[in-house]
């Protein structure tokens, strides 16, 4: 194909990256991801734009001789489809998909004069965004296991700590104090060991474990998002969306401008899964998105844990029907996920987590072994420091209360109900169990330290 | 031949004094009335002219005029229509003047001449300054509440000009109780409110209720549905204590002049209880409409609660426009004609849901999505959430409780409590203890030194505002009463103040991820 230079929108110079010319194809109408993956494939982008600029009729043949770009549906297809290079379809079949691709560039041509390649591309550079293009760096590796990996990325910080090790904590947005505490003390754990937590930004398990990672100030935590990444949604979390993409990165396949809607919200947990070599399952009810991030890892080959919850809590159902079927393992201490996750790096030759990142030298020993062995010490519950409260520093009514509270969740009523004292003294000593840290207050309820 | 006779028209709950002046002379026929009547009091001419001829007296082909007075004040309603045809029969001689002095004259006629009752005979009663009054025969226990003027009353016109003729006395209803005996004996059969002893489990609400009765705050109870919260706010009014004589008055009066039969239970004094839907226009709920000025909801409940059932689905504005009153303890409705002074002292009770889709609780996931909630949180102002003292989160009880426990404390000896700290709140001058203004708060409710440096640690956390320390302290003060303590807010109250606004905390934090 000759280029026709100089005539992109925008007097374009030989300054802009290739990756700036991927982006403006990508703001094409009707640019589906497929489609541009096809398109990509072709050529350099800059060539390709230029092409369609000049209206090239090879440019057509190409994209239909493309080996897959014959059946009609391969053009126009949804996204999950199989990959499918081989050439199929009846010569009626050939002259559809020749004919929607002569169309399409005719469509395209018209709209590329109005797209202003060097606008687009400082435009992104404004909002502090960049633009990381599938296979080349620093594009995560693992992102590619995925079934129809994004193209493009929009990276907001610095996507880099992606080569450590990566473990994905996802759970539904409606968690019980339960959930939110495990997730919590996960992502801080994993951090502290060197490990890149990777989560969607959702409220609930998602937002806590992230929130743990960042409390750890260890290493760097990842955020998956489903709209674009000026999007906010919901607008309660844009701290935590700030944080992470100081951080760590910030990441989205849509383009600044898309606001998130539930289908953006199954991509993008595509990519959480592919991007983990671990995935843990926090809390999911039966039906629950979390559950199509379990699928996806399948698919990709990503082993699944699963942290086990009450039989009564309805949050608990899916994550305790996959531990059931066998189709995860179990996760009741940031050790088993340690141990899981060296297991695979071990594998893949990535290095173990302990070692790639900062921490004390009994950290270090500790995860040596788990990683060298493969096993793993139990017992050490890990909490924020609190002074530990001995049972004979309080009178029976105080410890009669503290018997009464769980760390579900208990409201006040329950714990006159369970203990038969009166309200009155009942608040007086919940205050004073909360003074001494023992218990904390959680909405209308207390939750036991 | 000028004839004067004294009646009285209402201004939203107040009656006005007028005076019907009827002058009959020669020239062309004609009945016209002056003064600014309204429509109902015009149409009063069709009616006196019926009357007066089905109850066989004579109509006069002469000019005659009725004047109003004062006539720069507007007239509703129909109750002029008696004192019109008295005037009437005055003035052409067929009465004695002498048969109706000092006497006043409310209601309206029937076509066949039978006296009628109008809304607001109770105010319009209190209003006149004559020594005796008609009124028609059913609103005589409503007028003889008062205990003013003397009350006589006539079935129909003929009747009533035969008494003035002195062919016969005065009729007496019968089984109609007379002035203060109908306050203390009301009818048999009148129902009470329901029992707090119905009530399982649910300390917190049990109290919540109690604290709001005996101190007058206001009460938010949210909870999913099904709770329990409805069943405790019907339960307020068995505890509050017995109105005294000038609220029932008061109560009635606001009644009567809404065009409502008078409670039964007010007589009794019991508290009025309002639970109005929360598709109520903000006219129903404040009071107001073009002819009437009308009372709303707000009047009604004075001297007792208001209970707004769902307080989330009520529209924005309207629960906005519930600011004021809760603060003044009266509605001024204004409009191009007279600015009306309503009052509005009463309890605030209102129930919600946590959530749109109502389920949050143990066992319970919640299945709205992020925007319909903060949509839901952004219906609640910050500012009237401010004005409940008491906030909690009333949760359905699991079957093990509900079955296992044992029946709640009896309304009796809550209310004994109730009684006790609000008497507690008398003595020190102010009616309850949600009224005692916040440069009294260190005069009227001190702190012992624990429950102080409980408060201080939480602002101190900052858990707890400025503006909510003080309405903690008042509600402590309450809870110390009906502890019977006298003396400075001990440990316990406090602790307890703060347990009872706990469900704020629940409220905020839900919507926060």
């Amino acid at each position: 194909m000759r280029g026709v230079r100089g005539e992109l929108g925008g007097g374009v110079g030989d300054s802009l990256p290739d990756v700036a010319y991927a982006v403006a194809l990508s703001r094409l109408g009707a640019m589906t991801p497929r489609r541009l993956r096809l398109l990509l494939g072709l050529d350099d982008a800059r060539t390709v734009l230029e092409g369609v600029v000049a209206g090239d009729p090879e440019l057509a043949e190409r994209l239909c001789r493309l080996g897959g770009a014959v059946s009609p549906q391969s053009l126009e297809g949804p996204l999950d489809m199989e990959e499918n290079w081989g050439i199929s379809g009846s010569p009626e079949c050939l002259r559809h998909a020749e004919a929607t691709a002569r169309s399409l560039l005719r469509r395209w041509q018209k709209e590329v004069t109005s797209i202003n390649v060097s606008a687009l591309w400082r435009d992104l550079g404004d909002r502090g965004m960049t633009v990381v293009r599938r296979g080349r760096p620093p594009y995560p590796n693992r992102l590619l296991r995925a079934r129809e990996a994004p193209e493009l990325l929009y990276v907001r910080g610095s996507i880099e700590v992606a080569v450590r090790p990566c473990v994905g904590i996802v759970g539904t947005r409606r968690a019980t104090h339960y959930g939110l505490g495990v997730a919590g003390e996960l992502g801080h754990e994993l951090a502290r060991y060197g490990v890149v937590v990777v989560s969607g930004l959702a409220r609930g398990i998602d937002a806590e474990a992230l929130r743990g990672a960042l409390a750890a100030g260890a290493t760097a935590p990842v955020g998956v998002v489903g709209g674009g990444l000026d999007v906010i949604d919901p607008s309660a979390l844009r701290r935590l969306f700030d944080e992470v993409s100081t951080a760590g990165a910030l990441v989205s396949e849509a383009p600044p401008g898309t606001s998130p809607d539930d289908s953006c919200f199954s991509l993008c947990q595509r990519v959480v899964a592919a991007m983990s070599q671990v995935l843990v399952v926090v809390e999911s009810s039966w039906q629950g998105s979390p559950m199509h991030t379990v699928a996806a890892a399948d698919s990709c080959g990503v082993p699944v844990l699963a942290v086990p919850g009450s039989i009564r809590s309805p949050q608990s159902g899916g994550t305790n029907a996959i531990i059931q079927d066998g189709g995860a393992g179990v996760a009741c201490h940031p050790d088993d996920v340690l141990a899981a996750l060296s297991l695979i790096c071990l594998e893949d030759g990535t290095p173990l987590p302990g070692e790639a990142g900062r921490r004390t030298g009994e950290a270090g020993a500790r995860t040596g072994e788990a990683g060298a062995l493969g096993m793993h010490r139990r017992g050490r519950r890990v909490r924020p420091s609190v002074p530990a409260i001995c049972p004979e520093q309080l009178d029976p009514a105080e410890r009669a209360v503290l018997q009464a509270v769980d760390d579900v969740g208990t409201s006040t009523d329950t714990v006159c109900l369970r203990t038969k004292l009166e309200l009155g003294t009942v608040a007086l000593i919940l205050d004073r169990l909360e003074e001494l840290g023992a218990l904390r207050s959680e909405g209308a309820a207390w939750v036991r330290n | 031949m000028i004839a004067a006779i004294p009646s009285a028209t209402l201004l939203g709950v107040e009656g006005r004094r007028i005076l019907v002046e009827v002058h009959v002379s020669n020239g062309l026929p004609g009945f016209t009335i002056v003064g600014l009547p309204d429509t109902a009091c015009r149409e009063s001419r069709d009616r006196v002219r019926a009357a007066l001829l089905s109850s066989g007296l004579p109509w006069p082909m002469r000019r005659v005029t009725v004047n109003l007075a004062p006539s720069g004040v507007r007239k509703a309603g129909a109750g002029l229509d008696l004192p019109m045809a008295v005037g009437l029969l005055v003035a052409t001689g067929e009465i004695d003047q002498s048969a109706v002095a000092g006497c006043a004259f409310v209601g309206e006629l029937g076509l066949d001449g039978t006296l009628r009752s109008v809304p607001g005979v109770l105010p319009l009663v209190a209003a006149v300054s004559t020594e005796t009054v008609v009124v028609p025969w059913t609103s005589v226990t409503e007028a003889r509440l008062i205990g003013g003027p003397a009350v006589c009353t006539a079935r129909s016109l003929r009747e009533l000009v035969d008494v003035l003729r002195g062919s016969r006395s005065w009729p007496d209803p019968e089984g109609v109780v007379g002035g203060s005996k109908a306050v203390s004996s009301p009818p048999p059969g009148c129902r009470r409110a329901p029992d707090m002893a119905d009530i399982r489990g649910q300390a917190v609400g049990r109290r919540a209720i109690e604290v709001a009765a005996a101190g007058g705050h206001h009460l938010l109870m949210s909870g999913p549905p099904g709770s329990g919260k409805t069943m405790l706010a019907e339960r307020i009014v068995g505890i509050l204590p017995p109105l005294e004589r000038a609220a029932i008055i008061e109560t009635c009066r606001i009644h009567s002049s809404a065009g409502l039969p008078l409670p039964e239970r007010t007589l009794a004094g019991e508290a009025p209880f309002r639970a109005p839907h929360h598709s109520s226009s903000a006219v129903a709920l404040l009071g107001g409409g073009t002819a009437y000025l009308r009372p709303g909801e707000i009047s009604l409940a004075t001297n007792g609660v208001l209970f707004l059932d769902e307080m989330a689905e009520f529209p924005t504005a309207v629960l906005d426009a519930l600011r004021q009153p809760l603060e003044e303890r009266v509605v001024r409705i204004a409009r191009a004609r007279a600015t009306v002074t309503l009052p509005a002292s009463f309890l605030l009770v209102a129930a919600m849901n946590p959530c749109p889709c109502g389920r949050d609780g143990p066992h319970q996931i919640c299945e709205c999505s992020d925007s319909q909630l903060e949509r839901y949180a952004r219906r609640l102002s910050g500012p009237l959430l401010d004005r409940f003292d008491l906030h909690v989160a009333v949760q359905p009880l699991s079957p093990k409780e509900l079955f296992g426990s044992e029946p709640g404390e009896p309304s009796s000896r809550v209310a004994a409590r109730v009684a006790t700290a609000r008497e507690m709140a008398q003595a020190r001058g102010v009616p309850y203890n949600a009224a005692i203004p916040s440069y009294r708060l260190e005069e009227l409710a001190p702190l012992e030194d624990k429950a102080a440096a409980l408060l201080r640690r939480r602002v101190q956390q900052s858990s707890l505002s400025a503006r909510g320390l003080d309405r903690v302290r008042r509600v402590a003060r309450t809870i110390a009463d009906l502890m019977e303590v006298e003396g400075p807010v001990p440990a316990e109250a406090a602790a307890t103040a703060l347990e009872l606004r706990a469900g704020r905390r629940a409220l905020t934090g839900r919507w926060v991820a």
